[in-house]
């Protein structure tokens, strides 16, 4: 596990940590939607040619299938722009290396082309050559399977956070139930308590 | 989960409590971040996204929070040198695990990774080894804010008394944590309120007494 791994872990463990406490949706998730819903979308980090290349990227991490769409359709190239649009020069600087790190990689396989230029044969083998974890890859293409774990992760946290994403997932929580009505009788009976005494001290009724 | 051990059969003293998360959490920024740690996932397409289905949730993490034990090599001085930009001298910090810490964290991982093993799962992170302190966390990066004006019978070695009232200064009484000597694994609020409200009758009786 490299120092750089090590640290993104847990910049996420803190985020999560501090989504637990604080619950509903986090502040970034919050400032990408007003973005989103500000006007024509443009982006704020992404090259034209980056761009293009993340959209190819993120389909082939998450393309369409039975369940859910592919994840541009979710907006979870968007979410990448902005959330790198006010990421660390470091990191913003990472991933510039890395599109450029693929353009190269693409261009010493198939005869000077850039990843976008490939055939969608080409572009699949280049990511199964730099998918695995990256101690488990070659020391040659250890850069690119680096920045490709950074791909993975944003661009799957752009589609499951996105409507569609949460819906695939499955996740229920956050959603009022008016038809709530406390614990079922037999449930109470069994357990032998009831809202008696609740109702008495904090008025009760509905 | 509190501490629930007897220290007459450990080697190391007091405890800690145990922090779990995991579970099926609303899935936002960092949603399954890391995937390509987990056993047999795949790298990209359709594949990797059935992954992502089927490991959302199944993953368990424990935190220790343990008790140090207060000792001499850690504490903070004005530093003899370094000032800053008002010329006033900054605070310069010593610090030092003992045995006892590193002990204690590694009663933390073998016992984690028994319960994730008595569950039917699997551990990812392998265990550290003595040279990384069993993977303890660096020192004050988990802490509550706590002491600085230590609570003692002597002014030899403390700021204040019993009753949270400054040995040299009769009429100074501080009521917040900083007259905690040493952290328990708890969170401190209720112990400060405690204190705060001993010191709060002491006040009312050395004024009946005119002592103040």
């Amino acid at each position: 596990v490299s120092g750089r791994d090590l640290g993104r872990r847990e910049l996420l463990k803190v985020g999560a940590a501090a989504f637990g406490a604080y619950g509903g949706v986090p502040p970034v998730l919050q400032a990408f939607r007003r973005r989103m819903a500000a006007g024509p979308w443009q982006s704020l980090f992404f090259t034209a040619p980056e761009l293009r290349a993340m959209c190819l990227l993120a389909d082939l991490i998450l393309p369409r299938d039975a369940r859910g769409p592919a994840a541009t359709e979710t907006g979870a190239v968007e979410y990448a722009d902005f959330v790198l649009s006010i990421a660390a020069d470091h990191t913003q600087q990472l991933w510039h290396d890395g599109f450029r790190w693929l353009d190269d990689e693409c261009g010493r396989r198939f005869g000077g082309r850039r990843f976008e230029e490939c055939a969608d044969p080409e572009r699949a083998a280049v990511l199964d050559a730099i998918a695995p974890a990256p101690a488990a890859v070659p020391e040659a293409l250890r850069p690119g399977a680096e920045w490709f774990v950074w791909v993975r992760d944003v661009v799957a946290a752009g589609y499951f956070s996105s409507r569609p994403g949460v819906e695939d997932l499955g996740y229920i929580g956050g959603t009022f139930n008016p038809e709530w009505r406390g614990a079922p009788p037999e449930v109470l009976r069994e357990l032998g308590v009831s809202y008696d005494e609740w109702d008495r001290r904090y008025g009760g009724g509905q | 989960m509190p501490w629930w051990l007897d220290n007459r059969r450990l080697d190391f003293p007091r405890g800690y409590h145990i922090e779990v998360w995991g579970g099926f959490g609303q899935p936002a920024a960092g949603v399954l971040g890391g995937i390509h740690q987990y056993p047999g996932v795949h790298g990209w397409g359709a594949g990797l996204k059935d992954d992502y289905r089927r490991l959302w949730g199944t993953t368990i993490g424990f935190s220790g929070r343990g008790e140090m034990i207060p000792n001499e090599g850690s504490y903070c001085e004005l530093d003899p040198e370094v000032r800053d930009r008002w010329g006033i001298p900054v605070l310069r910090f010593h610090w030092r695990w003992t045995d006892h810490e590193t002990r204690q964290v590694r009663h933390m991982q073998q016992t984690f990774r028994a319960l994730v093993e008595a569950m039917g799962g699997q551990v990812f992170a392998p265990m550290p080894s003595a040279e990384q302190g069993y993977g303890i966390a660096t020192g004050g990066s988990i802490i509550h804010e706590l002491g600085g004006a230590r609570m003692g019978s002597s002014a030899r070695d403390a700021v204040l008394n019993g009753y949270c009232q400054a040995h040299e200064v009769p009429n100074l009484f501080v009521v917040d944590g900083a007259a905690f000597t040493s952290q328990a694994d708890k969170n401190p609020t209720w112990t400060i309120l405690a204190l705060a409200w001993r010191a709060s009758d002491r006040i009312a009786q050395l004024r009946r007494e005119g002592a103040l």
